[in-house]
């Protein structure tokens, strides 16, 4: 077990170290959510402000305020970006590289692997969501509540419930390998569907649906409510457990994806190929 | 080490030749590929201590073999033992005792130093902390690459990085090292100075078992050869031996005959295209 956990912080070191030597990558990681989601939306949002107060915001979900709405959201979408590019589709560059096969050369287990990877997208997307709320603090009136660390909890059973889900992207990477198009379309729907940049009570029931069983929409809900006071849809007692829950069947279930494809893998011997 | 290094029993890898799309998945039709035997019931032994080469012409099936002994590919059927680990029900053990080459100079991280390269596989081989530092160090200072070990491999010429997964595959102090084309790309005196290497290791005592195209380097550094075509091993022999078998005597007629000049002995490449014939095979 320890030789494992040392496995996986040489992964997470390994990729640290990658990604803060190619300098540009850093800024990019912190500004691209801002230009791509968070102004956008924040603009959108202002634009239907009435008197400056965010009314059909407080109408839908019991608080105007807008950029802890959106920075919240975007802390999350964070995360899950994680799941779907740091866990799932590293594996793919790591292919395209030569690098993949070496490693699974090692005794390291295969699942190792892939969570080390999650190690390293958590700590660099802590370092990039502080930096948001930094940015949010002084140029869009983000204002962060002590409160928002009773949620933390809630945030970690998400961490869990993404780790299934990294798993099961992971296994699609090492079965379709040019998963480029699928990786993103998911990540997209996920995000969305969860949402992280307007209440999924604005979907239409069929989507509403599908949200509901996504991790995601009760962390940012639970999030949300402990940050900014935002209403819940349920009660959280109920939304803490339905993210247990989730968490509970993502990490057997991206476990097994995972195992089977890597066996998959074995048999057909494509793990060398891209 | 009691017994063979590697054993190998009716050893046979099969794959589907041509594609199946996602549409006659989806449709249910009928599979209608071809299965065909890339390894077709290789009994292999290589004693401990030994370099043991596999020849063969491209497709030939010696880098599968080599990849279903380091556990990247499942046999379809047959047995295979490394250092008397059974490779289908112990795969990782297997690992764990292994040190393996089997893509060379990609399969290193550019933008990482030597030193952290072989930092990130030896944790991932389990190498104790405490034992970490000197193991990189022996294992830079065998292949020469102790004074460039801060670089980063990006600035590394094609030579040093094959010597550098070379020492990777020393980290976990392998009893048997397998080698797929080691000297593949290299200029003549890279070439040169890896062979000299892997002679180092036969030294130490390790078994090393090596695929090679070059009949040359096969003849220089290998006790033992098994030619291997179609999948099968279609001679297996001391590299001395091999030449005077035969199939030599036969191949050295020939060219005798061809270049009408004084018999010369058949050299491996005689023999070696004597038994898998002179066609391509791509």
């Amino acid at each position: 077990m320890a030789a494992e956990l040392r496995a996986a912080w040489a992964i997470a070191l390994k990729d640290l170290r990658i990604v803060f030597r190619y300098a540009l990558w850093v800024p990019s990681m912190i500004f691209n959510p801002l230009y791509q989601g968070i102004i956008p939306a924040f603009l959108f949002g202002t634009s239907f402000a009435v008197g400056g107060r965010q009314l059909g915001l407080a109408a839908s979900i019991g608080t105007p305020d807008l950029a802890g709405f959106l920075f919240m959201g975007g802390a999350v979408s964070g995360v899950v970006g994680v799941a779907f590019w740091t866990m799932g589709m590293s594996l793919r560059s790591e292919m395209d590289m030569g690098t993949l096969e070496p490693s699974w050369l090692t005794p390291t287990r295969r699942e190792t692997l892939v969570i080390g990877r999650a190690v390293q997208g958590v700590l660099i997307t802590g370092v990039v969501q502080a930096a948001l709320f930094a940015i949010g603090i002084a140029f869009f009136g983000l204002r962060l509540r002590w409160d928002a660390l009773r949620a933390l909890p809630a945030m970690a059973v998400m961490l869990a419930a993404l780790l299934g889900v990294g798993f099961l992207v992971a296994a699609m990477v090492l079965l379709a390998r040019e998963a480029n198009f699928l990786v993103d379309t998911t990540n997209f729907l996920f995000g969305m569907l969860s949402g992280i940049a307007f209440p999924i009570t604005v979907l239409p029931l069929a989507l509403q649906a599908v949200a509901v069983l996504l991790p995601t929409t009760w962390a940012i809900e639970i999030l949300r409510a402990d940050a900014i006071g935002a209403r819940t849809i349920l009660d959280v007692r109920l939304e803490h457990l339905i993210l247990v829950a989730s968490a509970a069947v993502l990490v057997p279930l991206g476990l097994w994806a995972f195992r089977s494809a890597d066996a998959y893998v074995r048999v057909h011997g494509t793990i060398g190929q891209h | 080490m009691m017994g063979p290094a590697v054993r190998t029993v009716g050893l046979t890898k099969e794959f589907e030749r041509g594609r199946r799309t996602m549409w006659q998945r989806l449709r249910r039709e009928p599979d209608r590929r071809d299965r065909f035997r890339a390894v077709d019931g290789i009994d292999l032994e290589v004693q401990a201590g030994e370099i043991f080469g596999v020849l063969g012409p491209n497709g030939a099936g010696k880098s599968t073999t080599l990849k279903m002994l380091a556990t990247l590919l499942e046999p379809t059927s047959g047995e295979a033992e490394v250092l008397g680990i059974d490779v289908r029900r112990h795969p990782r053990e297997v690992r764990a005792h292994l040190g393996a080459m089997l893509s060379g100079e990609r399969s290193l991280y550019w933008k990482l130093t030597g030193r952290e390269n072989l930092e990130y596989f030896a944790a991932l081989y389990h190498v104790p902390p405490r034992e970490t530092r000197a193991r990189i160090d022996g294992a830079l200072e065998e292949v020469h690459l102790s004074d460039r070990a801060e670089d980063y491999v990006e600035r590394y010429s094609t030579g040093m990085r094959q010597r550098l997964a070379l020492a990777r595959a020393l980290l976990p102090d392998p009893p048997l090292l397998i080698l797929d084309e080691p000297t593949l790309g290299l200029d003549p005196q890279a070439a040169r100075d890896l062979r000299e290497r892997v002679r180092a290791l036969r030294r130490q005592g390790r078994t090393v078992l090596l695929t090679t195209h070059y009949m040359e380097e096969a003849d220089q550094l290998c006790d033992r050869i098994a030619i291997v075509d179609h999948g099968r091993v279609v001679a297996l022999d001391t590299p001395s031996a091999l030449k005077r078998g035969r199939r030599a005597q036969e191949a050295a007629r020939l060219r005798v005959e061809r270049i009408e000049t004084e018999a010369v002995p058949a050299t491996l490449e005689d023999v070696f295209l004597s038994l898998t014939g002179s066609a391509l095979r791509e």
